[in-house]
């Protein structure tokens, strides 16, 4: 083959590959906190909201502050059904904070599909604040991020014991970027995705998509129904992104061309195929020293965990 | 010495008397805020309102609602209707807002056609995006003084109009609960009693800057005809273009009812 045949087949076939489903890195940064009197604790929760309020400000080496969002219970919003109100609530809120508001956060937690086991584990002695970054750093600068985050939720936990094993040792939140292989209504689109999503899901501890945000806000507002139709899925669609649209934008863009499913999976697990839908990205976060620390404040493990 | 600590007690006092006349003279930024949010706007309005948004990745929906807004003493209840695109045209929102030294919670009903069903939202936290726009509930909401501690800042001149430049700020320094804003800087149009620019922080970041690009004295009242909310954390942005806006139309009080919402508006 002439040399710049060559050149042109090869360049083709790169163009061909398809683009970025090699698994990509994701960039969160992630502390699991213990707190003393376990996470369903009016004090601690309390403390959590100032503790996570004061990572926003944090700069890196170049001043720039380095936090692009926050996924944390102090951090989320949900909807909850009242009878024939709907109400949106953030997960925290001061007034909810009796024993009878910690049960009903607690269910709300254990149940949501965003939430369950990522945001604070069911046994209700952990809690995960993920960082997701504005930039990407390397594993050295990430250590330093991590460190100045833990120095800064010290001022809330200042008894408590910096570590770096904890629940998410061992685990990886992972996703895919999907695109439809044909065109097809919004209604065709969720069947769909929710058939993906389950195929993504197997052996996970949790998985989710659009489709979970957007049942669960159909069975907040109606819960004798199932979605039927595409106007339904618009306008579900529409009310769900009142309340959490940083999520429901990434998992279903709003021209309903591109999704992405979540799962939280045990490191080493496999990807089995998916149908209905052209993989783009995969992206992958796995804890690490860099990446990962741990907050120990239950005074029985104040003697025996320490960095 | 007694002369010295005498002089100097008198240059205190003078420096002091001074700072309180320099402080008295300020603007009550109070006061302007509270002056925004008692313009005068009729009894009624209708608007035709173009929800045109941009997203990070380029992709640009538009969506078109009916408003109409009507006030009930110190009370105001609105009415927005959704009209395109097809797939969520019908849906409503029935808005009221009661007066603020009643301390009580607006409040919201929803009515979305592929469910029939009239739902009361209730919520005491209005951060969440305005139907996926860059605006919170919050923003096109009635404002409430009583959200944040005001202080003049100074005067100057954006974009060709003289504005008092108002920092807000919450007491404790922390997110206000109904709106999730820690900070503002707004920028209030003294004549029109119009806030021309925005700029809306959370913690220390700037998250958000909304800007009045257009106006007009429609029917002897000043009207915002196209104003645009950027959002600095997500990127995009949204612009709220307002049609047909007519006061003082009479519109009947029944308009303001669930019936009205399950019903439509022809």
């Amino acid at each position: 083959m002439h040399k710049r045949h060559f050149i042109y087949a090869y360049l083709l076939l790169l163009l061909a590959l398809p683009v970025g489903v090699m698994a990509k890195n994701t960039d969160w940064l992630v502390v699991t906190i213990y707190p003393n009197q376990g996470v369903y604790n009016a004090d601690e929760l309390s403390k959590l909201v100032p503790a996570v309020d004061s990572l926003w400000a944090l700069v890196d080496k170049k001043n720039r502050t380095f936090i692009r969002n926050i996924d944390s219970l102090a951090t989320e919003n949900t909807i909850v059904a009242q009878g024939d109100s709907v109400r949106f609530r953030r997960l925290i809120e001061q007034r909810e904070l009796t024993d009878s508001g910690l049960k009903t956060l607690k269910s709300i937690i254990d149940e949501h599909p965003l939430f369950q086991y990522r945001i604070a584990e069911s046994n209700g002695e952990s809690l995960n604040i993920w960082m997701k970054l504005k930039y990407e750093y390397s594993e050295e600068e990430q250590q330093h991020l991590i460190t100045k985050i833990i120095s800064a939720l010290k001022t809330q936990y200042q008894t408590c014991l910096v570590g770096n094993n904890g629940a998410l040792d061992g685990m990886s939140l992972q996703s895919v970027d999907l695109e439809p292989l044909a065109s097809g209504t919004p209604f065709d689109m969720f069947q769909q995705l929710s058939i993906t999503s389950s195929q993504y899901g197997e052996g996970a501890l949790q998985h989710y998509s659009a489709v979970d945000i957007l049942s669960t806000l159909n069975s907040s507002m109606n819960p004798k129904q199932h979605i039927t139709s595409s106007a339904q899925i618009e306008q579900l669609y529409m009310i769900a992104e009142s309340v959490r649209s940083r999520h429901l934008h990434a998992l279903a863009s709003p021209s309903f061309k591109r999704f992405r499913l979540m799962r939280m999976i045990k490191n080493g697990s496999k990807l089995t195929p998916l149908s209905g839908f052209k993989v783009t990205q995969k992206n992958n976060w796995s804890a690490s020293k860099y990446n990962y620390k741990t907050l120990e404040c239950r005074p029985k493990f104040s003697l025996t965990k320490t960095e | 010495m007694i002369k010295y600590i005498k002089s100097l007690a008198a240059g205190a006092i003078l420096f002091s008397s001074a700072m309180l006349t320099y402080a008295n003279s300020l603007p009550d930024a109070t006061s302007i805020i509270k002056n925004v949010k008692d313009r005068e706007q009729g009894i009624d309005r209708y608007s035709e309102v173009d929800l045109v948004q941009t997203f990070p990745d380029g992709f640009v929906r538009s969506r078109t609602l009916k408003m109409f807004e009507k006030e009930f003493g110190k009370e105001r209840k609105g009415l927005l209707y959704f009209t395109a695109p097809s797939n969520t045209a019908g849906t409503g929102l029935l808005m009221q807002s009661y007066a603020e030294i009643d301390n009580k919670e607006d409040d919201q009903w929803l009515y979305l056609p592929a469910l029939r069903k009239v739902k009361r939202i209730s919520t005491n936290s209005k951060e969440g995006p305005f139907l996926g726009t860059d605006f919170s509930f919050a923003d096109i909401e009635r404002m409430k003084i009583s959200d944040y501690q005001y202080e003049f800042k100074r005067e100057e001149n954006l974009e060709g109009s003289i504005v008092a430049v108002i920092e807000a700020t919450t007491i404790d320094g922390l997110e206000n609960q109904r709106t999730g804003y820690s900070r503002r800087i707004i920028y209030v149009d003294q004549e029109k009693n119009i806030i021309l620019k925005d700029e809306i922080f959370r913690s220390s970041r700037l998250i958000k800057v909304f800007k009045v690009l257009s106006m007009k004295n429609i029917d002897g009242f000043w009207t915002v005809t196209e104003a645009k909310m950027e959002n600095l954390i997500d990127g995009g942005y949204t612009q709220l273009i307002r049609r047909n806006t007519k006061y003082n139309q009479s519109l009947k009080d029944s308009l303001f009812n669930q019936r009205t919402l399950r019903k439509g508006i022809k």
